[in-house]
Formats: structure tokens, C-alpha cells, sequence
């Protein structure tokens, strides 16, 4: 094969022309735009996943408040039931203890009953 | 293109600065579409190609090594993505690529010209084979040097030379009639 010298120069008017024939015809500023949503979107679906954790993470907890809920109740339910047992037996200051807003547990009001006994 | 800030831009993207990624983007866009277009006949396929090649530059970034120019590493990813489209599309019935080219405040004669001209070159561009078509549009349209398309190609320099002289004479001889709208 043989070379022309001129093969190391660039031929800039065909250059240009080859430029003008593979120009793309759509906005140039929307191609970009384009190219950096699809580079956004990888992150914004991250986020979700954080997001879809999260709520996730809202329910359990409150499945967990809600079996809190239903535990603490069952023991207030006992201490009620063994309270008023407590206070069939008469005692004052049982039930005393039993209506105050922060009443104590069952073992100190058998505590207090016994010692009335 | 100022490689040295290309460079800079490159590792301000590693380092999570997105406004970088954008830059490198805005100034190598219409490059890619353009050599995505060399092998692919349907513009919107070239320009799904171009946008492949940028986001797959973009999730291998660490492996470009900033001591040498972005650009012929981006362009080896975009005709990578452009051949690998091309191959997937062999089924498809070929779109015709007779459309536009207008330059805006041209004489509409001197502008149905050069878009007559563009559907030529391209056609004829189209005749050669995938490598010259190449070789010839990233050494004369594009600007990169021998060394730099024989890595962009993966070939040796002198294949790059045969294939930019080749290339050349054919398409000087295709379009020897349209030689004064060249010039």
C-alpha cells in the first residue's frame, strides 16, 4: 500500500463535512439532560428502597407498640383483678395504694395486705 | 479538549461532585452521538447508543487511568456500544437515513446543498467497511491522531493509517462531483 504524504494531515474540509452529515438533529442541551435523569434515577431508586425500609420499619414498630400495648394491658387487667380482690378484704390502705395514679405492683400490695393480716 | 481538565473533572466525579459528570457529559455528547452514528443507521439508535456509552463511562470510572486523554477512552466505549447495537439491530429492517441537515439563516439553495451532500456522504460512508468509517471520521472529523484511534480500535497504528488513506480515496471518489460543496 502506499502513502501520501498528506495522509498524517487531516483533510479539515471533509473533516467538516463528515461533522455536518453525522450531526445528530435533536437538541443537543436535551440529549445531555437525557443521559444525566437516567444517571439521577440509579440514586432516586436507592432512595426509595431507604424510603421503603422506612416504612417498613414504621409498621413493625408499630406492631411492636401495639403488642406492648396489648401485654401491658393484660397486666394491668391482673393487677386490677387481683386488687380488687385485695380490696374486698377491707383494708384502707390498700386501697389507698390502689387508686393513686402511680400504684404500685401486686407485690407490694399483698405486701401491705399481709401485714394487715 | 483540555485533557488536564478532563481529568480534574473525572476525579471530582469519583469524589461524588455530579455538576462534573455533567460537564464531561455536555462536552463529549455531541462527539458520541456523532461516532455513535457511524455505525448506526437509525439516529435515535445511535443516540440510545451514545447514552449507553456515557452512563457505562460514567459506572466505570474508577478504570479510566487519568494519566491518559478521556476522550479516546470514552469514544472506545461508545463504538463498543454503537457494535454491539449495530449487532442487535441485524434483524431489524434498516430505517432510511434521508432527514434534515438545514442550516438555520442558509440560502434555502445552498442549504438543500449541503443537506443533499450530507445524505451522500453518509451513504457513502455506509460502503465502507466499519473500521475505515471509523479510522476516517475520528482522524479528519474528530481530531484525534493516529496512535490515539489505533487505541480507540484496538489495532496497529499502521492498519489505522491504511484504513484513513483507503477510507479517503473512496470517499473523494464517491463524492468527486460534490467536491466544490466540500470546499
Amino acid at each position: 500500500m502506499t502513502h501520501d504524504p498528506s495522509d498524517s494531515e487531516r483533510d479539515e474540509p471533509l473533516g467538516r463535512a463528515l461533522r455536518q452529515a453525522l450531526e445528530p438533529a435533536g437538541d443537543a442541551e436535551a440529549f445531555t439532560d437525557r443521559v444525566l435523569a437516567r444517571f439521577e434515577r440509579p440514586r432516586a431508586r436507592a432512595w426509595d428502597t431507604l424510603a421503603s425500609w422506612s416504612r417498613l420499619g414504621v409498621v413493625t414498630a408499630a406492631a411492636v407498640a401495639l403488642a406492648a400495648i396489648a401485654v401491658l394491658s393484660l397486666r394491668g387487667r391482673t393487677d386490677v383483678s387481683i386488687a380488687t380482690t385485695l380490696a374486698a378484704s377491707n383494708t384502707d390502705e390498700v386501697a389507698q395504694l390502689m387508686t393513686e395514679d402511680d400504684s404500685p405492683g401486686t407485690d407490694v400490695l399483698f405486701t401491705v395486705a399481709n401485714e394487715d393480716d | 479538549m483540555n485533557s488536564s481538565d478532563d481529568a480534574s473533572l473525572v476525579e471530582r466525579t469519583l469524589a461524588g461532585d455530579q455538576r462534573a459528570f455533567g460537564m464531561l457529559a455536555r462536552r463529549y455528547s455531541a462527539q458520541a452521538r456523532r461516532v455513535a452514528r457511524i455505525l448506526l443507521r437509525n439516529p435515535d439508535d445511535a443516540d440510545d447508543a451514545a447514552q449507553d456509552a456515557l452512563l457505562a463511562a460514567l459506572a466505570n470510572l474508577a478504570r479510566y487511568d487519568p494519566s491518559r486523554p478521556f476522550g479516546p477512552w470514552l469514544m472506545r466505549i461508545v463504538t463498543n456500544a454503537a457494535i454491539d447495537r449495530s449487532r442487535r439491530r441485524t434483524a431489524r429492517r434498516a430505517e432510511p437515513l434521508h432527514e434534515r441537515l438545514v442550516d438555520v439563516g442558509e440560502a434555502p439553495d445552498r442549504a438543500a446543498q449541503r443537506s443533499e451532500l450530507a445524505i451522500r456522504l453518509r451513504d457513502a460512508l455506509l460502503e465502507l467497511p466499519e473500521r475505515q468509517r471509523l479510522a476516517v471520521t475520528l482522524f479528519d472529523a474528530e481530531g484525534y491522531s493516529h496512535a490515539e484511534i489505533a487505541d480507540i480500535l484496538r489495532v496497529p497504528i499502521g492498519t489505522v493509517r491504511s484504513d484513513v488513506h483507503h477510507a479517503r480515496r473512496r470517499l473523494r471518489e464517491q463524492l468527486a462531483e460534490w467536491k466544490e460543496a466540500i470546499e
